[in-house]
């Protein structure tokens, strides 16, 4: 229907779930989460494209006529992102499918190089090209007038990782909802570093590189050093977060798109295509030059 | 100690692997183990001089084999594959001792199979539900909360040796692993809530049932040793004090007293 209504502009994203929201909230069984999760994505796809009606007997899900109706404007079907923030079976899951894969860290570029790398590795070694538009990554990003002003996002980076992100931490690790194989590499040796969040204050979050903040200039550097870094192809920029106000917000996504945009948006564009973004939303980008930055 | 054999087979097609031990002498029995795996050892021992035990791994669990869990999904598929397990075994009519998750498994069965079961053991089982005495989620719980809830005496002997891990790091590792897994696989069959239609079927279990409680479990609380009695005709019930949802290993001899004497009477 989105993709009806939007023209054929619709990303699909599939997230497994958290076990806080699927299998405490819901309680679906922590170790089928993830074939539960897989058979109901086929189902979605094959509904997608069909032609006529079907009957689905599947593991989880048993449907006897799949009607499907408005069908998605984009052809085969919409572009899938699927994202994940530590499992190594994810990753995998993705490659295999050739999907976007979508880092949502919430740590920060700086702490996603274990994974990043990992994936990377996944890509070469299943034998997908390097085209960075596979990898979608969410960075949390404060612009300001300077440096010092970037202060301005305390507060609301605080209340974000201090009570909206924060859950105990037992409660992501109900047993079942890593496979074995995930399990296993997480007790040797994790791809995602661990934080007690409520630790932490705004310094610290800036220091640490959960959250990118300072003047133009600042946010600039340190998002191309990181988009070239983990070869971000998408980057999911969070510019809203916690309990930022209604005017700040707009600030920060004004500032952001004329003083930072510009300087990432062509960054790969020259060697790569974007096979997972709607057509009718591709554009070719060039980076403003020195002079140009100068001037403005 | 007495000698355990281990022996491995595959169930369910080939599909299944199974890990069993086997220890003792005299007239066979089988006991299954609680969410945590086999850690019921030293109990196991002290029946060991007077049964043959078999204590086979829930599917899933048995290492090398982590995916087989994937290969039964309710209660029927593992209620007819222990029928399996028993044919494979040689075991024809043997008594059945359950903790916990096991408990509530050796109820199916004999509710299921009332033929293939001559008595049964039921130490702090799941399977009923009572919404004034709910179950504890023993899967959601924090890491400083898990020895109080599951021992009467968190820093007693048994807590200790429960909770202990190897030194070795691979080692280490295995175990850790091994003590997630277990609740993962046997949790498939109880998650979110441990009432999965037992009190419709429990009426059929026809045989001399001991019941065995931790005075002072706080995952199951004691009352429920009193609802399963009533719903198991001439089912007996010993309360063991000082003891939580494992009383098997914080007052080892105690219960092995008594499970001794019920399947010698």
């Amino acid at each position: 229907m989105i993709d009806c209504l939007s023209g054929g502009r619709l990303v699909a994203g599939f997230p497994t779930g958290l076990p806080t929201d699927a299998t405490i909230s819901n309680g679906v069984v922590p170790v089928e989460q993830r074939e539960r999760y897989r058979e109901a994505l086929q189902l979605v796809l094959k509904a997608w494209q069909a032609r006529e009606v079907f009957a689905w007997n599947g593991r989880h899900y048993q449907l006897p006529m799949v009607n499907l109706w408005p069908r998605p404007i984009q052809q085969p079907h919409p572009p899938i992102w699927i994202p994940g923030s530590g499992s190594a079976t994810t990753v995998e899951f993705v490659v295999d499918r050739d999907d976007c894969f979508c880092h949502l860290s919430y740590f920060g570029a700086k702490n996603a190089e274990t994974l990043g790398d990992y994936y990377w590795d996944t890509v070469a070694r299943r034998g997908r090209d390097a085209n960075p538009y596979r990898l979608g990554f969410l960075q949390l990003i404060g612009v300001s007038e300077s440096d010092a002003a970037a202060e301005e996002y305390a507060p609301h980076v605080e209340y974000f990782f201090h009570k909206l992100l924060y859950t105990p931490q037992y409660y992501q690790a109900i047993p079942g909802y890593q496979d074995h194989p995930s399990l296993v590499r997480t007790l040797k040796a994790p791809l995602r570093e661990r934080f007690d969040l409520r630790e932490l204050k705004y310094k610290d979050f800036v220091e640490r590189g959960f959250l990118i903040a300072g003047s133009a200039a600042t946010v600039r550097d340190q998002l191309i050093e990181g988009v070239k870094r983990l070869r971000i192809g998408h980057l999911l920029a969070l510019l809203h977060f916690g309990s930022m106000p209604h005017e700040l917000c707009l600030k920060n996504i004004d500032l952001f798109c004329r003083d930072v945009l510009p300087y990432l948006e062509g960054i790969w564009d020259d060697e790569w295509q974007d096979r997972w973004w709607p057509a009718r939303l591709r554009v070719k980008h060039s980076i403003p030059t020195a002079a140009a930055a100068a001037e403005s | 100690m007495a000698a355990v054999e281990e022996r491995r087979i595959r169930l369910w097609q080939g599909k299944v692997e199974t890990r069993v031990e086997i220890s003792g002498d005299g007239p066979p029995l089988m006991f299954l183990h609680g969410p945590w795996g086999l850690h019921d050892r030293d109990f196991l021992e002290r029946l060991a001089p007077a049964h043959r035990i078999y204590a086979p791994s829930h599917p899933g669990t048995t290492s090398g084999d982590p995916d087989a869990i994937h290969q039964l999904d309710e209660w029927w598929d593992l209620v007819v594959y222990h029928g399996e397990l028993f044919d494979r075994l040689g075991l024809d009519t043997p008594p059945l001792i359950g903790h916990s998750f096991g408990g509530m498994l050796a109820c199916e069965i004999a509710a299921a199979m009332p033929g293939r079961v001559t008595k049964l053991v039921l130490i702090d089982p799941l399977g009923l539900w009572r919404e004034d005495l709910p179950v504890k989620n023993w899967m959601i719980l924090p890491e400083d909360q898990r020895r109080g809830v599951l021992f009467a005496d968190p820093a007693g002997a048994a807590a200790e040796r429960f909770f202990a891990l190897p030194a070795d790091p691979a080692a280490r590792v295995d175990a850790q692993a091994s003590f997630i897994w277990s609740q993962a696989c046997t949790g498939k069959f109880v998650w979110p809530i441990p009432d999965k239609g037992l009190k419709r079927r429990i009426h059929r279990i026809a045989v001399p049932t001991l019941i065995i409680w931790g005075n002072r479990d706080q995952v199951i609380a004691s009352a429920y040793a009193n609802e399963f009695a009533q719903r198991i005709a001439g089912a007996h019930v010993e309360l063991i004090d000082h003891a939580g949802h494992l009383p098997h290993l914080e007052q080892t001899d105690e219960v092995a007293r008594l499970v001794r004497d019920f399947l010698d009477s």
